[in-house]
């Protein structure tokens, strides 16, 4: 802070002392005008301006205008519903802004079919809202969510654009439902498959969670999380938690146009750290040395890239293939307002996300509208029609095999080989297996595979309030969604030339034939609800019942076709990416329909008396086309309580600054949908074909099944206990959770060990048990001293799961403990990873020698050919059974390599007059990386050598004999580098086993976010007729606190530092602005 | 007010109406689409098609890819008897439910009338031919064997003993006798044809399925004491894996009954037989393997399924220089050894065509048993004069058996226009030798020498990875190798590079059955001699040979592997003939006696006036990583009966204990 300044409001401050107690000697009054705001400087309407200890007051204005009579020098408390209270002295012109809190306790909560008091929950519900989910600027909505609310693990895979590869999970259940203004809208769909090496043609089905992943967060009002028994209200599929969005209404005010952008430059998060190629040319003859192999480069070469003869050909394929940053913008724009009778909220969005990778060969762009209008008809008659559009396009690269290996191919590529051949600059030269990543990357040359998305929603309410009776509310909605994505795959034959003689022989041809493919997938979803509720008090006894019925019915449909260009020998020729130019007689079509419906009766109530004692029973009738008549239909129901002891008389007196603690407990059913639909139907399906006459083929139906008219649903129990505290009016809160979910009857196939000759599977039944537990902790903590106000929460969740009863269990013979320990689950928690990596001694092999001679032999076959193959410097391996030999029974397990089950986040944000800024930190444990030296990684075989391996052993003088017993011998972290002849082909244990060197503890706090605002004064703003105006600086991922071995290699994502890895996330850099007028 | 009130009866209707019509809110729904009813399928001939499609498709052995017919390959491992690798799905009683539903099936659509009862014993005799077909492929991997005979659904109740579904294992003899007896039942039922060009199993294609069953029992009889099993083993003491030479002269005779009734039916005969020369004789054969023959084709396989990218998946077993546009795929997956080739005769010229002994002559003194372990080291400069000396590179093949030429693929030969490298080493023209040169995937090592007007490269043509031998060293374990030197020519589009071959498999043909009547003349003397010799000698002539051979075992078992090579057919002599009989060793390219796969490794001489060629017989550098599926190079007499799957819950007898 300027220096000058400081002194001016100390001298101010000390003034204003000074006069106020004189006031209390005058007893002036004074009337004092102002306006109440909030951070935005949007007006507050309707803030109660209290004198202090008095009923003397007033509300603010449409503009957030008031005034008012008083004493001069008394304290005024300004609130207003969903703010936090200011207390302030009186004077004559006020500028009071309140600041928003999400933590108040009379603010409404959304909850399933309707919102509850904060203070009233008894259910296990967290709540976020737009601002905090706006603070991450990234184009994926999950990825937003991270480290903000308690329960929700979530992981960030991959940076690939339009990917959304994070994984959510919420307290460890799985993937939650979806809820958009009261409808479920996430589905199940179908896409081209995504695993390695397939063909254009092949699908899997897939949850949908694009509404959530596409979220725009400008346009969201509030997020709210369903963790426990208060999830099952919406009944089957509802096992996993439920996430409730809802989006901005309109507001009863002047028109308000909001604008905000975005602009970010993202590089990847691990820095790229590779020795010099003439480095590496030394290191890689070196690890032939190791590998008894010949060099791969002569001391001429070497010399004369030392000396850097201009003739020599140096392609560095890390830059030729990623751009330094990618560049990615999101802008946003709505309008709201209205007035009593007719209110109404727009907005309409764009974001991009680029690729790092040169080449049009990835990107994601989207563009979005989501509305609302609501028109009171009648006094007690309101309609609200809500709207959302949503189109996305992704592009990635044509073949999944490729897509799958860009990074492999980047890595193989030979420098000695430039992108293009010598004599001509339009032919791709053939770098290493008959691929070139550059020419990857152009779509020109590869072909694409392009999805386009469009998503549109509609909901219309009516809200009857009933006139006959007070309280009672009645509610129709109705529902229409349609979703169409379209995806297009070209894969082109892409022919590769000789770098240096520019002739493509056969072979250099990335595959046979170009072909083309189109897929068109049309989703519908039509949805109906009525319901009445009934809200009232009668004294210290408050009432709230709600009474509903819905229906859903979802339609798919899935039409496919592909066709080939033809062979060369048959001179076809790629014309354009039409399905009708391709050869009709290489064609291939599929298409499929399915529908699904489901239906509910819901019913609940809640009580609490005096807002001490809260009771609130819910249950559900629950319908599902999937099982046979008369098994269709189930009562689901749950219960929870909450005390708050705090309202306690007792309670007051003794701990007075404890504003709040309510113990809370819950407890129901619902039910996890599984097998397919129509089990209870025995039928024939394709299966084989055979040629009854040359030129055509008969397909095979066949019967391997009864029908299954004993499985259903899955029973979920979900328990939750909780405490809630606040103290000193919200300076310090948090609550703690612990919770249990019991899955009953998950499909299992009953263990009868019938005879081969009964030949039929049996069918699943419900046998299976298994249950997830955890804790789930949040704090926070808010303060203002002086202008600078922040808060500060933190959030902790940790869940494991086991299953309790396995139905194969009963009759499975271990043959050992080792065994059993290795391969049993029952009763097991999970989140250990298969048992595959191997203790260390401590010791490491010294040289070769040694090797020999060791007691402990690396193969089984009791000879010493294992010990052999031992590189110097291997870490030496415990055989932890004493069989002599190391073997698969020696290993020992890690945690996982997947979403961790203990995630902790860390929220600190607050403003300091016009500037404001936010730390969003995001870490977890129990989570370990498979990292480092392997065969997969193809040491020798790639054409870089990431710097860190250079600190392994290595002979004293370059061009030592590795196998000479006498040779001397550098200390490294990592054994003696090798080469391999060819990926996943190896000779030594070093690089095919797991060592323990190479599982590396994955625990680390990363800075996901960091924002700094600075907001503009209005007055100066006035002028050019803004209301507000605020810039911001904001970092991605800036800063991650881990193992040092994992400064190379991401200890989020699925990165595995090697060749062969998928996108790293990113770290950006972003600025922008929000306008409001 | 009224619309008010109207609005509450909506809102009232609204949360009821499901009440009263829960169920048929999910009644009115399409239902599901993804399968068919039996109702559905028993109403048309097509549905009852689709059955038999499924049934067709399942059964064993009746595919390009089944693995016993590696037997005289050099890169795969089939050396010994083990039937836990080569015959997954012949305990295949999931298959055998699937034909009783279909004779279910077949006998509603009969009792609704949608076919009469023609109809319905045709389709019946199908089904129990391909259960006997089954039931055959089961009891001669598994010994004696349970038989069941329907579907068991209905004998399945939860937490029951449910005895229905218990069946014990029969001996191995009443096993082998119930196949045979079903192949009756089935002759009896089927039609003499399905109609022209149709791959369904008519009335021959039972008989000569029966003829190869018989021929199999009575094999196995004959041989029992080759390989009989210790007599501790309850199996055997209950005869469950029991057979004696006695059973054999009674299957003998089923074995010649059921060939003859083919034979003799004239239905059936050999494609091109007599050929004018041995060109014709080439064409011939290689056309047999092009398109399905019907006078020969008596059972088999079309891979022409009207979708163009359907594949026999022969395509990998071109060598690599034949591998088109996309890496990964195996080519060069299988390699045939040089025991194969040394089996085929020579004409002794190609006017008289009379047969000649078929080892290749490499060395000039003629010991044709000297081979080479590790040529690299030990082929030097002073023995080279030792060699024999040829003009060019394909001249000690140009006189062999026209089944070699048309089924195999040699050094120098021509296919699809381009003449095939095969070879591994050059004498350079100071005398000195180099074998398998550098010869990494980048193929430095294959460094042309200049002599006269040409070049000539160690791996017989310039550029990488297209010949035979490159990369051998440091790719050994890869299949992706022809470190053979031959390899298989039979399956391949000889035209097209097309990625898609679609030749066709034959199961049974025509010449099998005239060889199943011969060797059970010679094994049992019964039956007519003269016509078995005839029958044997039909076999050879076609192949462009004009003399006759005596009708003796060795002959036959000659032609077995000759006639069908790559065709699964010699691994089944030496399965039901207990052909691998030494305890100690591999065995498997003659009957019985040692066999190490051997492969030549031509090589340029460029030492002398003019380029000539030298063939160094060796074991190549893969032969020890080949060896033993794992690691075993023993193989014991109980490996001719697969292990009993899951005998403790079937209730039965295991096999070897």
């Amino acid at each position: 802070m300027n220096k000058s300044i400081f002194l001016k409001r100390l001298a101010s401050l000390a003034l204003g002392l000074f006069l106020g107690s004189a006031a209390l000697f005058a007893q002036k009054t004074i009337t004092v005008t102002g306006t109440v705001t909030d951070a935005q400087k949007e007006p507050i309407i309707g803030a109660s301006i209290l004198q202090s200890g008095t009923t003397v007051g007033t509300a603010s204005d449409i503009d957030g205008n008031f005034s008012l009579e008083v004493p001069e020098g008394v304290i005024l408390e300004i609130s207003s519903i969903g703010f936090e209270t200011r207390k302030l002295k009186a004077t004559a012109k006020m500028e009071v802004i309140l600041v928003e809190d999400s933590e108040m306790l009379n603010e409404t909560v959304v909850v399933g079919y309707g919102v509850q008091k904060r203070e009233s929950l008894t259910g296990s519900i967290s709540q976020i809202r737009s601002e905090d989910i706006a603070a991450t600027k990234t184009a994926d909505g999950v990825a937003a969510l991270q480290g903000k609310i308690p329960g929700l693990l979530i992981t960030q895979n991959s940076g690939k654009p339009g990917a959304f590869a994070s994984e959510i999970n919420l307290r460890g259940f799985g993937t939650p439902m979806v809820v958009v203004d009261g409808v479920v809208r996430s589905t199940t769909r179908t896409r081209k498959s995504t695993s390695y090496n397939t063909n254009p043609n092949q699908l899997e089905s897939y949850t949908d969670l694009s509404v959530l992943q596409e979220l725009n967060p400008d346009d969201i009002e509030s997020i709210s999380v369903l963790k426990d028994a208060s999830a099952t209200i919406y009944g089957l599929g509802a096992q996993n938690g439920v996430i409730l969005i809802t989006t901005k209404k309109g507001q009863v005010k002047k028109p308000s146009v909001n604008l905000s952008t975005n602009f970010s430059f993202a590089s990847p998060v691990v820095p790229r750290d590779v020795v010099s190629w003439t480095e590496f040319m030394k290191y890689e003859n070196a690890m032939s040395d190791v590998a008894k192999m010949d060099h791969r480069f002569t001391d001429e070469t070497i010399a004369a890239y030392e000396r850097g003869d201009k003739d020599l050909v140096y392609t560095d394929w890390y830059n030729e293939v990623y751009r330094k940053f990618a560049f990615n913008k999101m802008v946003n724009l709505s309008v709201t307002g209205g007035t009593e009778s007719i209110n109404y909220y727009f907005g309409a969005n764009y974001a991009d996300d680029n690729s790092i990778l040169k080449g049009d060969s990835y990107g994601y762009n989207r563009y979005g509208f989501n509305g609302n209008i609501s028109v009171k008809l009648l006094p007690s008659l309101t309609m609200r029609y809500t709207t959302s559009f949503r189109q996305s396009s992704n592009t990635g690269m044509g073949d999944f095999d490729m897509d799958w290996n860009v990074f492999y191919y980047i890595y193989q590529s030979n420098p000695m080989v430039g992108v293009h051949t010598k004599d001509n600059p339009n032919h791709y030269s053939d770098v290493e297996e008959h691929t070139n990543p550059v020419a990857l990357l152009d779509t020109e040359a590869s072909g694409y595979t392009k999805t386009d998305r469009k998503d549109f929603s509609n909901t219309l309410d009516l809200t009857y309030d009933a006139p006959f009776l007070k309280g009672l509310q009645f509610q129709v909605t109705g529902a229409y969604d349609f979703g169409r994505t379209k995806q297009r795959t070209l894969v082109k034959k892409m022919r590769l030339y000789n770098y240096e003689t520019d002739i493509s022989e056969q072979g250099m041809e990335t595959r046979q034939e170009t072909q083309y493919a189109e897929m068109w997938n049309d989703n519908a979803r039509v949805y109906g609800r009525a319901q009445a509720t009934f809200n009232r008090n009668f004294g210290q006894h408050n009432v709230s019942a709600m009474l509903g019925a819905e229906l859903t019915s979802i339609t798919n449909a899935m039409i496919g076709a592909s066709r080939y260009y033809g062979v060369d020998g048959d001179h076809y020729l790629y014309t354009h990416d039409v399905i009708n130019q391709a050869l009709a007689s290489r064609d291939d079509n599929q298409g499929t329909r399915s529908s699904s419906r489901t239906a509910g009766y819901i019913g609940r109530i809640n009580y609490n008396y005096a807002g001490k004692y809260l009771v609130e029973i819910m249950g559900r009738y629950d319908g599902n086309y999937m099982f046979a008549p008369g098994k269709r239909w189930s009562l689901f129901p749950s219960y929870s309580l909450g005390w708050r002891i705090s309202e306690e008389k007792f309670f007051k007196k003794i701990l007075p600054m404890v504003n709040n603690l309510k113990i809370r407990w819950s407890d129901g059913f619902t039910g996890a949908p599984q097998g397919s639909a129509y089990a209870y139907i025995n039928g024939y399906t394709a299966s084989g074909s055979w040629v009854f006459a040359d030129g055509g083929t008969t397909t095979g139906y066949a019967n391997s099944q009864v029908a299954n008219t004993l499985l259903t649903w899955a029973k979920v129990r979900m328990m939750d206990a909780g405490v809630d505290w606040e103290l000193w009016q919200g300076k310090f809160g948090g609550t703690f959770d612990w919770f249990k979910r019991e899955m009953i009857g998950t499909a299992a196939v009953r263990d009868a060990s019938l005879p081969d000759f009964y030949a039929v599977s049996l069918p699943s039944e419900n046998l299976n048990r298994s249950e997830t537990q955890g804790l789930e902790l949040s704090l926070y903590h808010r303060n203002s001293i002086g202008n600078f106000s922040y808060r500060i929460q933190g959030t902790a969740t940790f869940s494991r799961s086991r299953a309790t009863y396995i139905e194969s269990e009963n009759t499975r013979v271990y043959t050992s403990s080792m065994d059993y320990w290795k391969n049993s689950t029952l009763n097991r928690w999970n989140g250990y990873m298969g048992g595959n990596t191997y203790h260390w001694t401590g010791g490491r092999f010294q040289n070769v020698d040694q090797a020999n001679a060791s007691e402990v032999l690396y193969t089984t076959n009791g000879s010493l050919a294992g010990n052999r193959g031992i590189i110097v410097g291997q870490y030496m391996l415990e055989d932890r059974n004493g069989n002599g030999y190391i073997d698969s029974e020696d290993v020992y397990y890690t945690w996982g390599s997947g979403n961790p089950p203990l995630q902790f986040g860390l929220t600190f944000s607050g403003s300091y007059k016009n500037f404001d800024f936010s730390l969003i930190f995001n870490g977890a444990t129990m989570k370990y990386k498979s990292y480092g030296l392997s065969a997969y990684a193809g040491f020798g075989k790639l054409n870089y050598l990431p710097s860190h391996y250079t600190d392994a052993y290595h002979v004293a003088n370059y061009g030592d004999d590795p196998w000479d017993p006498n040779t001397q011998w550098v200390e490294g972290y990592w054994p003696a580098l090798v080469r391999v002849a060819q990926v996943g082909s190896y000779n030594s244990p070093s690089y095919g086993w797991n060592q323990p060197y190479n599982y590396v503890d994955a625990t680390y706090l990363r800075l996901k976010t960091i924002e700094l605002g600075y907001r503009f004064s209005p007055n100066f703003l006035k002028k050019v007729g803004i209301k507000s105006a605020r810039v911001f600086f904001n970092g991605g991922n800036l800063i991650t606190l881990c193992n040092p071995l994992l400064r190379y290699v991401d200890p989020e994502s699925n990165d595995s530092g090697r060749a062969g890895g998928e996108f790293q996330i990113n770290k950006t850099y972003s600025f922008g602005f929000n306008l409001n007028f | 007010m009224k619309m008010k009130k109207i609005f509450k009866y909506i809102l009232i209707a609204g949360l009821s109406f499901g009440l009263v019509s829960c169920d048929k809110f999910f009644d009115s729904m399409e239902g599901d689409l993804s399968k068919v009813a039996a109702e559905d399928l028993q109403s048309s001939e097509n549905g009852m098609l689709a059955l038999l499609a499924n049934l067709y498709s399942n059964l064993p052995g009746m595919s390009m890819s089944d693995n016993d017919k590696y037997q005289m390959f050099g890169n795969t491992a089939r050396d010994v008897p083990d039937y836990k690798n080569t015959t997954p799905g012949f305990w295949d009683y999931k298959t055998i439910r699937a034909v009783h539903k279909f004779m279910e099936v077949v006998e509603n659509a009969y009792k609704e009338g949608s076919i009469d009862e023609a109809k319905k014993d045709a389709y019946m005799g199908e089904a129990l031919f391909i259960r006997a077909c089954y039931y055959f492929a089961n009891v001669r991997t598994h010994g004696g064997i349970p038989i069941v005979e329907k579907a068991l659904d209905d004998e399945y109740t939860p937490g029951e003993e449910n005895p229905g579904l218990y069946y014990p294992r029969k001996t191995e003899k009443e096993s082998w006798d119930w196949v045979l007896d079903q192949f009756d039942k089935a002759i009896e039922l089927l039609p003499l044809s399905q109609g022209s060009k149709s791959l369904r199993a008519n009335r021959y294609t039972a008989y000569a399925m029966k003829a190869r069953a018989a021929l199999w029992a009575a094999s196995e009889s004959t041989y029992w004491d080759r390989a009989a099993l210790n007599g501790s083993y309850v199996a055997v003491q209950k005869k469950l894996t029991y057979m004696e030479p006695s059973y054999a002269p009674a299957y003998y005779k089923q074995a010649i009954d059921a060939a003859e009734a083919v034979i003799s039916s004239g239905v059936y005969s050999l494609y091109g037989a007599n050929p004018s020369d041995i060109n014709a004789a080439i064409g011939n054969l290689t056309d047999l393997f092009q398109t399905f023959q019907y006078n020969e084709g008596i059972f088999g396989r079309s891979y022409k399924t009207g979708d163009s990218e359907t594949t026999n998946g022969t395509d990998k077993w071109v060598p690599n220089q034949f591998a088109v546009g996309y890496t990964g795929t195996g080519a060069a997956n299988y390699a045939a050894t040089l025991n194969l080739a040394d089996e085929y005769d020579y004409y002794d010229a190609a006017d008289t065509r009379k047969h000649v002994s078929g080892k290749i002559q490499t060395l000039v003194d003629g010991d044709e048993n000297d081979y080479m372990t590790d040529p690299q080291t030990e082929f030097t400069k002073d023995k080279v004069a030792r060699y024999k000396h040829y003009k060019s590179v394909q001249e000690p093949f140009l006189l062999k058996d026209a089944r070699f030429q048309a089924w195999v693929m040699y050094p120098g030969c021509t296919f699809r226009g381009i003449t095939v490298y095969m070879e591994g080493g050059m004498v350079k023209p100071d005398g000195s030798v180099s074998v398998y040169p550098n010869s990494d995937a980048a193929g430095s090592g294959n460094i042309g020498v200049e002599k006269g007007d040409d070049i000539y490269y160690p791996f017989g043509g310039a550029g990488s990875n297209n010949s035979a031998f490159m990369g051998l060293l440091t790719d050994k374990n890869s299949n992706n190798r022809n470190s053979y030197c031959f390899s298989p020519r039979k399956f391949l589009d000889q035209n097209s590079a097309n990625q898609y071959v679609q030749s066709p498999y034959y199961d049974i043909r025509y010449a099998e059955v005239l060889l199943t009547y011969a060797e059970a003349v010679v094994e049992s003397k019964q039956g007519d001699e003269a016509k078995a010799k005839q029958y044997l000698n039909d076999i050879r002539h076609r192949a462009g040979f004009k003399d006759d051979v005596d009708l003796t075992i060795d002959n036959i078992l000659h032609e077995w592997k000759v006639e069908f090579a790559f065709e699964n057919k010699w691994s089944n002599v030496l399965y039901r003939r207990r052909g691998f009989y030494n305890p100690e060793h591999i065995s498997n390219q003659e009957e019985g006696t040692l066999g190490k796969k051997l492969t030549l490794i031509p090589m340029v001489d460029l030492s002398g006036e003019k380029a000539e060629w030298i063939f160094l017989r060796s074991l190549p550098m893969t032969a020890t990583a080949a060896w033993g599926y794992s690691g075993n190079l023993r193989f014991n007499n109980e490996d001719y009966y697969a292990q009993i799957p899951n005998y403790v819950n079937n209730k039965i007898e295991p096999n070897n204990k």
